[in-house]
């Protein structure tokens, strides 16, 4: 569906130099995925979704969409709609005014316009509100509006760049469910780009994780989640304990990514005699609610466990064992 | 903000505009209705002389005769006028959005540069045109050692260099406002417009001109307004051949010493632009309810 083929690219500094966004892309996104750029601000996923939408153009590299090199065709001319992050809606346009633009520029039968603007709204759930004025709306509601316009001429591909980050956190978790109903009701291909990995996990059926304008790893959440391949990616997605250590016998140093919630505290009076992989104080006591978090000091490495159980919570001091599955360990080596 | 303090905040534009404006318009109003001093000023009594002069000439018997060559003096005033801003409008939307889209630095720089005729007395600013546009001048001159004319081109004292000299002096005004409008668009409003399928020109039309709209009215009235009124350029580059409204009233309160005829003059201009003004806040709420 999309083909992003060794793509890099670079922007000019103020003092002449060059900064470069991404270095080397490559990614192959399906038909009909819902497809997520992850990373944490300045790692080029922006650059990537403005480069698919025809924003800027690639410094090196091709960009196909449907097996057709996109990189000389300007935005109106590649089947790619974008929901902007600021929403872009047309101040001046009434709701029905901006879902229809996209229509009228393609020169829609102004009957059909008028039919597709009404399934476009209702599909956001936005009917009644398509004479306002975007002004005249909440954040939720221009979001929804900024959905239904770049939705409405059946594009391909719709990019999302961070469309949730501006809403508080109980509209997030509702529009979240939106999109993802959406993408499914539509079919189309969704590119979303979002800072936010609990965002990436709960709604993507693949994530592209990006650092520093590179790719580091692709795959869907739970294998994203499960197999980080390096401890960026382990570090980013979720929580994770990161243990320094060797392997036996080698010299290279690795590192062993544990989720906390895989790791067992026991107190001292109940380990008799069972294997323990390591013995610690417990430092600090976090109640989250229906987990606590427990963090205990092994030899001078600090470790997280998330333990649901809590019917006798441990204190600050308090000597334990710790241990997990060796299923649950990842070695990583950078 | 307490009522008292937004009062207070008023004050001062309310004072500058009562005694700068509202006062010497009520003067004038009230000039226009007083018999001329044939040594300048004016005097009691009272009297419709002066529009009288303005829409009759008195014959050798003493009967009024309609005569419409002060009517036809505003109207090419008018014309002008409009002239002037249609091509203040036409070049300073280009150059307002080329400024938008430098980077910071150069936006400054190219401010500045429109900024900078300010700087310069008006009347010498009109002057030095005389000196480009004049048989023996700079153009005339350039045109001749190019070749492309023997004799020079009568460029000076035409409606032509009025009009010149008018779209010189009043073009800044129209770039002003609307640089102010275009620098205040979202640059993803263009983006998204470009990505929902819109032509260049569909951008145009449907996103950057409707928003850059107010911006082009309040040039149209900077403009409009002071060239419907202007005199300098009239009689430096007009040569005074052809009155125009702005020259007229100048020459009442000068040459003529007829006070009330000058300030029945400026009224009926002011009716002018005050009718302009009107047509256009009596459209604005039915634009509203349109879209």
């Amino acid at each position: 569906m999309i083909e992003v083929q060794g793509v890099s690219k670079s922007f000019a500094t103020k003092d002449a130099g060059t900064v470069a966004a991404l270095k080397d892309v490559s990614l192959e996104i399906d038909g009909k995925e819902f497809f997520t750029l992850l990373g944490p601000s300045g790692c080029g996923k922006t650059t990537l979704l403005r480069l698919i939408g025809g924003f800027e153009a690639p410094s090196a590299g091709a960009i196909r969409i449907d097996g057709i090199d996109v990189a000389a065709l300007p935005p109106q001319r590649r089947p790619v709609n974008t929901v902007f992050q600021s929403y872009a809606l047309f101040p001046h346009m009434t709701v029905a005014e901006n879902v229809a633009f996209g229509l009228e520029m393609c020169r829609w039968p102004k009957a059909d316009v008028d039919l597709r603007v009404v399934q476009a709204l209702a599909l956001v759930r936005l009917e009644g509100f398509a004479q306002r004025k975007p002004a005249q709306l909440s954040g939720g509601q221009q979001q929804r509006v900024a959905l239904a316009r770049a939705l409405a001429p059946k594009p391909k591909v719709l990019l999302l760049d961070e469309p949730l980050s501006a809403l508080d956190l109980k509209l997030r978790k509702e529009m979240q469910a939106e999109l993802k109903r959406l993408q499914r009701e539509t079919a189309i291909t969704f590119v979303l780009v979002t800072h936010d990995q609990e965002e990436a996990l709960a709604m993507s059926d693949r994530i592209a994780v990006m650092r520093d304008g590179l790719v580091l790893q692709v795959g869907t959440p739970k294998a994203i989640y499960d197999d980080p391949n390096c401890r960026f990616v382990a570090d980013f997605i979720g929580e994770a304990n990161l243990v320094p250590g060797n392997i036996l016998g080698r010299d290279d140093a690795i590192f062993v990514a544990v989720r906390p919630e895989r790791v067992t505290v026991t107190p001292r009076a109940l380990i008799n005699g069972h294997a323990v992989r390591a013995r610690g104080e417990v430092t600090a006591v976090t109640f989250l609610g229906l987990d606590t978090l427990y963090e205990v000091l092994l030899d001078g490495v600090r470790v997280r466990a998330r333990v649901r159980d809590t019917a006798d919570p441990l204190r600050p001091g308090d000597f334990v064992a710790v241990n997990w599955p060796d299923t649950a360990e990842r070695e990583l080596r950078h | 903000m307490g009522r008292r303090s937004a009062l207070l905040l008023v004050a001062p534009a309310v004072l500058v505009i009562g005694v700068f404006m509202l006062i010497p318009m009520f003067i004038a109003l009230g000039y226009s209705f007083m018999t001329a001093n044939p040594y300048g000023g004016v005097q009691a009594p009272m009297t419709f002389d002066a529009y009288i002069q303005f829409l009759y000439q008195r014959d050798f018997d003493d009967s009024m005769v309609f005569a419409p060559d002060y009517i036809f003096i505003i109207l090419r005033s008018i014309t002008l006028a409009v002239a002037t801003t249609v091509i203040c409008l036409v070049l300073g939307l280009p150059v307002a959005w080329y400024i938008v889209c430098q980077n910071e630095a150069r936006r400054r720089l190219l401010l500045f540069l429109i900024t900078l005729p300010f700087w310069i007395n008006t009347l010498i600013r009109t002057y030095c045109w005389i000196l480009i546009l004049r048989d023996e001048g700079l153009a005339n001159n350039l045109l001749r050692w190019l070749g492309l004319t023997e004799k020079p081109l009568p460029l000076l004292y035409t409606d032509g260099s009025i009009l010149l000299g008018l779209v010189y002096t009043f073009l800044p005004f129209m770039v002003l406002p609307i640089y102010s409008t275009l620098e205040r668009i979202d640059p993803r409003l263009i983006e998204a417009a470009y990505d929902l399928y819109a032509s260049r020109v569909a951008v145009f039309r449907r996103v950057i001109w409707p928003l850059a709209k107010p911006g082009a009215l309040a040039g149209a009235t900077l403009v409009f307004a002071p060239a419907l009124g202007s005199f300098l350029a009239p009689d430096l580059l007009g040569g005074g051949k052809k009155l125009l409204i702005g020259s007229l009233i100048q020459m009442q309160f000068t040459s003529s010493r007829n006070w009330p005829f000058g300030a029945a003059l400026s009224i009926a201009i002011t009716a002018v632009i005050l009718l302009v003004m009107m047509l256009r806040a009596w459209q604005a709420p039915r634009r509203e309810v349109r879209l």
